[in-house]
């Protein structure tokens, strides 16, 4: 019996603030910094939200779509590079939330930003493996740029979960790659509160190989060309980086366009591939086939190749659009931002 | 409050986990262990809808320590569908005040972290709806 | 059946009192209140502390043993009475019920808190919130009790045309009676525009709404007339003491604009008293916020509901006016130690009763009613008091 996705969930939290404003604050150009990241916007969390309460509200609206009873729930996985706890796994708040346990298993996965997809992998896993009847796997984050560094423009909060399992399939898997190597192109030490990166070294070593290798390798597999897609996602750590990927594999570029959130609440890295994924399965058409493809640095990239079922256009109704998510905001200023994202010493 | 405490209210405060008097049939939330009515020991867990309107409300300025971190915030009283009223903070309001009678659904967030140490509480508030298409 | 009296009452200055210790500030009511009657402290047989949050406060539980302690009474049934907001009163109830139960002679109660050693608003208002309200199902999400009568007072604005300036001259006028009292916290003059111009606490109130921090004791001793007549010619008579409750969650409550307590409190204590609400000639009433005022005056009948608010603005609570009500300042300008507070409620009936009020001396007071509040309800507490 075919696995694949019984139903989808999004959320980000309502805040926005332009990359004009944060660039208004050290001194840079705006208009120029927009146009070069192709990001407008990025969502900041209120105080009150994490990881996990993005994940639970994500997961919410998933099993919402895919109208499978929670007893049919064997996993939970929450892949993230922001998990609030150290040791105290975002998953459990999530399958209590849920109201899934205690008859499932739970874990909390990292892997930069490709978290979420590897929850999904092994969810996929459990579920072709006839081990469990369906799983959610989430992948959510509340990241922080450096002030001042390149990544303050982009790092979003944000993120995306899937009901996977045998029934009510939204969309069906075809099947899965990855592509994983040790490249040190983003790292965070443990206690440390920003990420470190390489810079460029995060281009053409790390994000490209890994991107256009684990799509390559996919189509391989599965004995595809890249004209076999009419829809992709890629991992959006900016607006620029999928559409240079998309430009290499050869796929047009409005075959991407509409995955790119990243334009609209920025990079919500474990989130960041699977966020676009949802907005092209919401604009998707039964039968049409779509790439995800994620990234994390360090450096991995999962790749799949899903079909769009019937059942999507009766299902969406039952979900919430990620445009919806996308639309519903309020600005604010950058000191609010150094307010709610812990940015002010206070003590 | 303990972390025993706090995992005594998981399920009424991430879930809305009610329990409902079989013979009298009626709903309790904050959920009891005993009917106040008829005095049967046997309630049923049930879970409420999550959805229900603004009966009041009052924007916080001064809150008390452990709300300090999101001041100013909104405060109100929900009626929820099953008639239950309980009381929770207003979230996602953007710059709009609410409205009486405005409708809203649960949202899971922080209540708030124990010193940068401890846990971390979770459980319901109430924003404008936005799981709800229906409305 | 003999009389139940308070034959002596006296209160500290409600203050900050940063140089005294909770059991210094008790220890000073015990011997102003038992002096007077050439009495000793180990003549008293009960001794009944009311305390609203000394172990939050100030980290010392069993206030009835370490009273006891320092005045050397270790003969007396000593204990605590803690019912929130409301323990002062309730703590006169326990006395009262002692000595009415003819087990003491004299009981003793002391209302005492030590609150400014909480220096930060945010701290006190978590005490007060997980103390008073529904800890689990109010406090942790983020309401205050300020903005519970917040939703309280925009209800009965809603429901009765109540105006926010009516509201506003609660403080007004409470503080225009702490004027006239030299153990008043604040003796300012306070107007309608200063009230709605200070910072707001929870919309609509604002920080002249609510009552400040001060540390406090009051006192009175309880007795039967016969043992009162042995002490002093100047004692007044507890007609009634009664207690009630409902829903501590504001949200459970049918209306936002009522007490219901405070509404079963009085109707037991007027039968209890056998009199009717036209009869009483001065009243305290919790003003824990400017609301609260008037929401009370509406439960004891004194009013009918929706006429507390447009009665005040008209001056008709003034202690020269037909129903004086909080001729001490009330919480508001006399001050609020809470378990101190309802004790002082009493201490200022006894005076006006005794005619010894000063300034602000009702004429010819026979008949006074004090109630208290805990929270936005869940305890309510009524006494009566009469001359005798």
């Amino acid at each position: 019996m075919q696995t694949g996705i019984a139903g989808y969930g999004v959320y980000a939290p309502m805040n926005r603030i332009t990359v004009d404003e944060i660039a208004g604050v050290w001194g840079e150009d705006g208009v120029s910094k927009s146009r070069g990241l192709n990001v407008f916007e990025k969502s900041v969390p209120d105080p009150d939200e994490d990881t996990i309460t993005i994940s639970v509200e994500a997961a919410r609206i998933a099993m919402k779509m895919s109208r499978l009873a929670r007893e049919k729930i064997g996993a939970v996985y929450v892949g993230s590079e922001s998990h609030p706890f150290a040791v105290y796994p975002s998953a459990v708040h999530v399958a209590e939330a849920l109201g899934v346990t205690p008859h499932v298993t739970a874990a909390d996965l990292e892997f930069a930003c490709k978290a979420g997809t590897a929850g999904m992998q092994m969810v996929f896993g459990l579920v072709a493996g006839n081990i469990i009847d369906a799983g959610i796997a989430i992948g959510a984050d509340t990241s922080q740029g450096r002030p001042g560094d390149p990544l303050e423009y982009t790092a979003g909060a944000g993120g995306a979960a899937f009901v996977i399992g045998k029934d009510n399939l939204v969309a069906e898997l075809e099947g899965t790659y990855s592509f994983t190597t040790d490249t040190p192109d983003f790292w965070r030490r443990e206690g440390a509160m920003y990420p470190s990166h390489g810079s460029r070294f995060t281009g053409a070593p790390a994000y490209f190989r890994h991107v256009i290798n684990a799509a390559n390798g996919l189509m391989e597999k599965l004995g595809l060309t890249i004209n076999d897609f009419d829809r992709a996602s890629f991992h959006q750590p900016n607006g620029a980086f999928p559409l240079k990927a998309a430009k290499i594999l050869g796929l047009p570029l409005e075959k991407i366009e509409d995955s790119l959130a990243v334009k609209y609440i920025g990079n919500t890295y474990s989130g960041a591939s699977i966020v676009g994924f949802a907005r092209q399965l919401d604009l998707a058409k039964p039968g049409e086939r779509i790439l995800l493809v994620s990234y994390g640095s360090g450096a991995g990239s999962d790749a799949f190749s899903f079909i769009v079922t019937d059942a999507i256009e009766d299902a969406r109704k039952h979900g919430v659009p990620v445009d919806k998510m996308i639309s519903r905001k309020r600005y604010i200023n950058y000191a609010t931002y150094a307010r709610y994202r812990g940015k002010i010493r206070m003590k | 409050m303990s972390i025993a405490d706090y995992w005594r209210l998981e399920a009424p405060r991430f879930r809305l986990e009610a329990t409902k008097c079989e013979k009298c049939e009626k709903l309790y939330f904050p959920p009891k262990v005993v009917c106040p009515q008829c005095g049967n020991k046997e309630l049923k867990k049930v879970e409420i809808s999550g959805k229900g309107k603004l009966i009041s409300f009052s924007r916080i300025d001064k809150p008390a320590d452990e709300h300090t971190y999101v001041a100013p915030y909104y405060v109100g009283i929900i009626e929820l569908e099953e008639g239950i009223r309980l009381s929770g903070s207003l979230v996602d309001l953007g710059d709009k005040e609410p409205e009486e009678g405005m409708k809203v659904e649960i949202a899971f967030r922080k209540y708030y972290p124990v010193g940068d140490e401890g846990v971390i509480y979770y459980g319901y508030k109430f924003r404008p709806l936005l799981m709800s298409l229906e409305d | 059946m003999e009389k139940i009296v308070i034959a002596s009452a006296s209160m500290t200055k409600f203050t900050d009192h940063y140089d005294k210790d909770i059991r210094h500030l008790a220890s000073e009511v015990i011997a102003s209140t038992t002096l007077p009657l050439n009495l000793s402290p180990k003549d008293i047989d009960a001794l009944v502390i009311g305390s609203m949050a000394s172990q939050l406060f100030t980290r010392q539980g069993n206030l009835g043993a370490l009273i006891a302690q320092e005045n050397y009474m270790y003969n007396a049934s000593a204990f605590t009475v803690e019912a929130g907001e409301a323990s002062g009163q309730a703590a006169v109830r326990a006395a009262y019920s002692l000595i009415k139960s003819g087990m003491h002679d004299y009981a003793l109660v002391v209302g005492v808190e030590k609150v400014t050693d909480v220096l930060k608003l945010p701290k006190l208002q978590s005490i007060v919130g997980y103390v008073n309200m529904d800890s689990r199902y109010e406090v942790d999400m983020g309401l205050t009790l300020a903005s519970m009568y917040a939703m309280m007072a925009k209800a009965h604005m809603k429901k009765f045309g109540t105006k926010r300036e009516q509201i506003a001259s609660v403080a007004v006028k409470n503080h225009f009676h702490g004027s006239l009292n030299p153990l008043a916290q604040y003796r300012n003059k306070l107007s309608v525009e200063k009230v709605l111009s200070s910072e707001i606490v929870a919309s609509p109130l604002t920080l002249f709404d609510t009552c400040a921090a001060a540390d406090g004791a009051a006192a009175l001793l309880i007795t039967t007339e016969s043992k009162a007549k042995e002490l002093t010619d100047e004692y007044v008579e507890i007609k009634a003491s009664t207690l009630a409750h409902s829903p501590v969650r504001l949200a459970d409550r049918e209306n936002l604009y009522s007490i219901p307590s405070i509404k079963l409190a009085a109707e037991k204590a007027y039968e209890m008293a056998n009199v009717t609400p036209d009869k009483i000639d001065v009243v305290e009433v919790h003003d824990s916020y400017t609301i609260t005022e008037i929401i009370a005056l509406e439960e004891l009948g004194l009013f009918k509901r929706g006429e507390a608010g447009k009665a005040t603005e008209e001056k008709q609570t003034y202690f020269n006016s037909s129903i004086p009500v909080n001729t001490s300042g009330g919480m508001k300008a006399r001050g609020y130690p809470f378990g101190a507070a309802g004790v002082a409620q009493l201490v200022e009936l006894y005076l006006q009763l005794l005619s010894k009020a000063g300034d602000r001396q009702v004429k010819d007071a026979e008949l006074g009613l004090a109630q208290a509040v805990a929270g936005t309800g869940g305890t309510s507490v009524v006494h009566i008091l009469s001359t005798v």
